[in-house]
């Protein structure tokens, strides 16, 4: 434990200095990378303790302003400070190869806010008490809100990061009450005492959806969504690598954590949270597909694999209210599966499209095109990434929607009414969201990468050094071990569940890792063997038939002479026959008419999308509060001396209340 | 202590009658020397202590900070208080009223003593003056004196309240006042340079806050097209 705690105080202070060095380029950025480097590799060390070697580090107790509170690592804890750790050092490499040697950026600035967030997050999963919790939140909140504001030069990333904080702020308050009924019915603020008391059966409903609310926020619930694509879209592509891999599952944490805290999880909830992450899933999905924005579009996907982990966490609640331990068991693996494998990919695809935007300049994918040829190693690492998020094998995401899937197909086999109704909505929600993705991401896939360029504009590959395809080699690496050596996760993880479900009296059969690793280990079998043969084919090609005989020809031209680059499929022409199905959910603004003669005069084409839940729901609903507010602008108008009035009236108010009674 | 008390009193309606700024800024000073001997006066006996906070309420209430506000008047090029939001004559009238409220007060507070100090009202009447002087005025410079007459109103209060006679307490307070002045001056200096008056109703303009158009805000949705033309615009 002194070890993970020196951790997070190396990277805090490495970012300090980094502040204060900030006019010597390379010393703020060496501090900064370095400091954030050495933590993430000391906290490796007790997280494998907790989570592979089983151990239990002592709680230390530290003292604060108020009351004295513990910090402490359990296998939950642990779990969650995994990606924290893999992305805080990837990013960070990331950001001091590319990012901050450009002038425009004030590194110094940019180290302290990240180390903070980095600190910030360890720091939130190693506190078992709710003032320290609460205190890292904010931290963790308020660091990211100027890691997305911190590109100054742009109005958007500054409406982004605001945003952001209202968001987060908004969700704050749900968190507050949420710990604060808890520390009056546990009479005391640590972790620990929560776990023993006796909640009414109404307080336990209330600090739940408190907490779906609070938690929800960051982690993209439909509708709390809405400052996620924009926050994620407009901060530095590594920032929001760990914004999305990173700081999001940080909500899911917050979620397990208050779960653990109550003895009882209702029927109700389940369905909450699997409908909910199906709704979430699904809306994002095809929002996502009327993005024009690369960003955006994986911002979105972040969102929709949220849904999906949502999913899986509510038919493990439901299954343990049935009964069913091995169905709740196979799916809380699955969840918690799920949240590793989506940091790796998620991490990869912003990183790729860092690297991207450093090429091109631009994130609007209809810019893009042939971008493959010149970035292989992005174009392949994307390629990974891409097949992996949608859950395709040979991949991990694959195997962690696998064992959600088992979930829903063992549920079936129950043939209760109910469990029937959950199975379809885990079968059918995950086939959907999982085409939608595949279409999602061979659309960004094949608008970026392949094809010929759309645009004149010249590719600047000089930006990307080896070392920014250091970090895509990696982290593509990691997921392909994670999909081979996915079996032998099971095991720890399997300890990280059956600490979920302790405090409900469960206690999984230890047989029932076996029983789900046995398909597992097929499936990571046939991924080797997929992979392993992928990479023989590239490697015949390239060495044997590659030699002479690439050639330049347009492609088919579908009957137009003289086709131009532009002639290409679009990002809108690709996902219009989706949108033509989804067209009440993302309400797509057309302008302009199809050709429809056969000698067409000229004409123009323009689709315009907004997210649906901002532009009916979240807009209305501000305008409102605004109408009322409005009122009291009136008491806000600059005048000096009126301001001074109302404090000597409020005083003098006040003494004559003082002396009258 | 009684008559000091009156005098300060009436320094005060003083102020508040006068539109004649170098005569403001000498009331304010001969305010701050009936202040300086205050503690003298007081009862507490002639300690060192209580020589040299005296000593430092005189030099710095009734000679440094007068004439600093003296040299910034003459830079200014100000010589008369115009248009207050009330009268001169009305300032002395509602002065004599919050004299009544500040008796009124005191009495009250000081009922179970069965004593009521006449220096404790005076401290509460300098205390709502300098507010009243700072709401009503429109120059930064009778603001300043303002803000100087408020803080004698809290020295006084403190000195008569203090059955402990806080000897750093009251010094933290000179220099807090110091502070407050001496940056009120350079202030003064440069919104003259800046805005050739001090006029401190004209600083609304410096507001920004707007009342926000209701229609541009149902407007603003965001408009990605526009969101990626700005951001290649400032690359």
């Amino acid at each position: 434990m002194d070890l993970f705690l020196s951790a997070v105080v190396a990277i805090f202070v490495g970012g300090i200095i980094a502040l204060f060095t900030g006019k010597w380029r390379g010393v703020s950025n060496f501090f900064g990378a370095f400091s954030c480097f050495l933590g993430t590799i000391f906290a490796l060390k007790p997280i494998y303790d907790v989570l592979i070697a089983n151990k239990t580090l002592e709680a230390i107790t530290i003292a604060l302003p108020i009351c004295s509170a513990s910090v402490s690592l359990d296998k939950i804890s642990a779990f969650f400070a995994l990606p924290i750790v893999i992305l805080g050092f990837i990013s960070a490499y990331f950001a001091a190869v590319t990012v901050n040697p450009r002038n425009e950026q004030h590194p110094g600035a940019y180290w302290f806010f990240y180390n903070l967030l980095i600190a910030g997050m360890l720091s939130l999963v190693a506190s078992s008490n709710a003032v320290l919790f609460i205190m890292s939140w904010e931290i963790m909140s308020v660091a990211a809100y100027f890691l997305i504001a911190h590109r100054v030069e742009m109005n958007t990333a500054r409406n982004a990061a605001w945003q952001f904080l209202v968001a987060s702020h908004i969700g704050t308050t749900g968190i507050f009450f949420l710990f604060a009924i808890l520390a009056s019915a546990a009479g005391g603020f640590q972790f620990e005492t929560f776990h023993s008391s006796a909640l009414a059966e109404g307080s336990a409903a209330v600090i739940f959806f408190l907490a779906l609310f609070g938690f929800g926020v960051k982690v993209g619930f439909f509708p709390l969504h809405i400052w996620m694509p924009d926050s994620y879209t407009f901060a530095e592509s590594h920032v929001s690598a760990v914004l999305s891999g990173a700081m999001s599952k940080m909500g899911f944490y917050g979620l397990i954590r208050v779960l653990t805290f109550l003895p009882v999880h209702a029927e109700l909830w389940g369905w909450v949270l699997l409908f909910g992450g199906l709704i979430t899933g699904i809306y994002a999905l095809v929002i996502a597909l009327v993005k024009l924005d690369l960003k955006k579009v994986i911002s979105y996907s972040s969102m929709e694999n949220a849904g999906i982990i949502l999913m899986a966490i509510g038919t493990g609640i439901l299954a343990n209210r049935w009964n069913q331990p091995l169905i709740a068991f196979t799916a809380f693996s699955g969840a918690l599966l799920h949240i590793f494998n989506h940091a790796l990919c998620k991490g990869l695809l912003f990183l790729c499209a860092g690297s991207v935007y450093f090429a091109t300049g631009t994130r609007r994918q209809e810019q893009m095109g042939g971008i493959g040829k010149s970035m292989p190693v992005t174009a392949t690492a994307f390629g990974i990434a891409s097949i992996a998020i949608s859950g395709l094998p040979p991949f991990n995401n694959f195997i962690s929607e696998f064992l959600i899937f088992m979930s829903g197909l063992k549920a079936a086999s129950l043939s209760t009414p109910k469990s029937l109704l959950l199975s379809a909505a885990v079968l059918l929600g995950l086939g959907l969201i999982g085409g939608l993705a595949a279409a999602l991401f061979t659309r960004s896939f094949g608008l970026v990468f392949l094809g010929t360029p759309r645009t004149n504009r010249r590719l600047n590959t000089k930006n990307i050094k080896s070392d920014v395809n250091f970090t895509l080699i990696i982290l593509s690496a990691a997921i392909i071990a994670a999909s081979i050596f996915a079996p032998m996760l099971i095991s720890p993880f399997a300890g990280v569940v059956s600490e979920i479900v302790k405090p409900l009296g469960i206690t999984y059969d230890p047989a029932y890792i076996a029983t789900i690793s046995a398909p597992v280990k097929t499936i990571s079998l046939f991924s080797l063997a997929v992979i392993l043969i992928t990479c023989i084919a590239v490697f015949i090609k390239s060495k044997f038939l590659d030699k002479n005989q690439r050639s330049d020809a347009p492609t088919w031209d579908c009957g137009f002479l003289k086709g131009t680059p532009r002639i290409q499929y679009t990002s809108s022409s690709f996902s219009e026959p989706a949108n033509e199905v989804f067209v009440s959910v993302n309400r797509l603004h057309i302008r302009g008419e199809k050709i429809k003669e056969l000698f067409p005069a000229k004409s123009s084409f323009h689709t315009e999308a907004t997210d649906s839940a901002e532009k009916h729901l979240f807009i209305p609903a501000f305008n409102i509060i605004n109408k009322f507010l409005i009122m009291f602008r009136g008491f806000q108008h600059g005048k000096l001396h009126l301001y001074i009035f109302y404090i000597a009236v409020t005083l003098l108010a006040l003494l004559i209340w003082k002396v009258v009674y | 202590m009684n008559n000091i008390a009156t005098l300060l009193a009436l320094t005060s309606l003083f102020l508040l009658g006068s539109s004649r700024l170098s005569l403001a800024i000498n009331m304010v000073a001969f305010q701050g020397f009936l202040i300086g001997i205050l503690p003298l006066v007081s009862g507490h006996g002639f300690t060192l202590e209580v020589l040299i906070l005296a000593a430092t309420g005189i030099i710095m209430k009734s000679i440094a900070l007068p004439h600093m506000l003296r040299k910034a008047l003459e830079k200014s090029g100000t010589k008369r208080e115009v248009e207050p939001y009330i009268s001169f004559g009305a300032s002395i009238l509602s002065g004599i009223l919050l004299l009544f409220v500040s008796g009124w007060i005191v009495s009250r507070l000081t009922q179970d003593e069965g004593i009521v100090s006449s220096s404790l009202i005076a401290g509460f009447f300098l205390l709502f003056t300098g507010l009243f002087t700072i709401i009503t005025r429109k120059k930064a410079l009778t603001q300043a004196l303002g803000f100087l007459v408020l803080e004698n109103g809290v020295y006084t209060a403190g000195l008569s309240l203090g059955s402990e006679f806080s000897f750093m307490v009251e010094l933290g307070i000179l220099l807090d006042v110091f502070v407050g002045i001496f940056l009120m001056g350079i202030m003064l200096f440069h919104i003259d340079n800046e805005f050739d008056h001090i006029d401190t109703d004209r600083f609304d303009a410096l507001s920004d806050l707007e009342l926000p158009d209701l229609e541009l805000l149902n407007g603003n949705v965001l408009n990605l097209d526009q969101e990626l033309d700005e951001e290649e615009g400032a690359e």
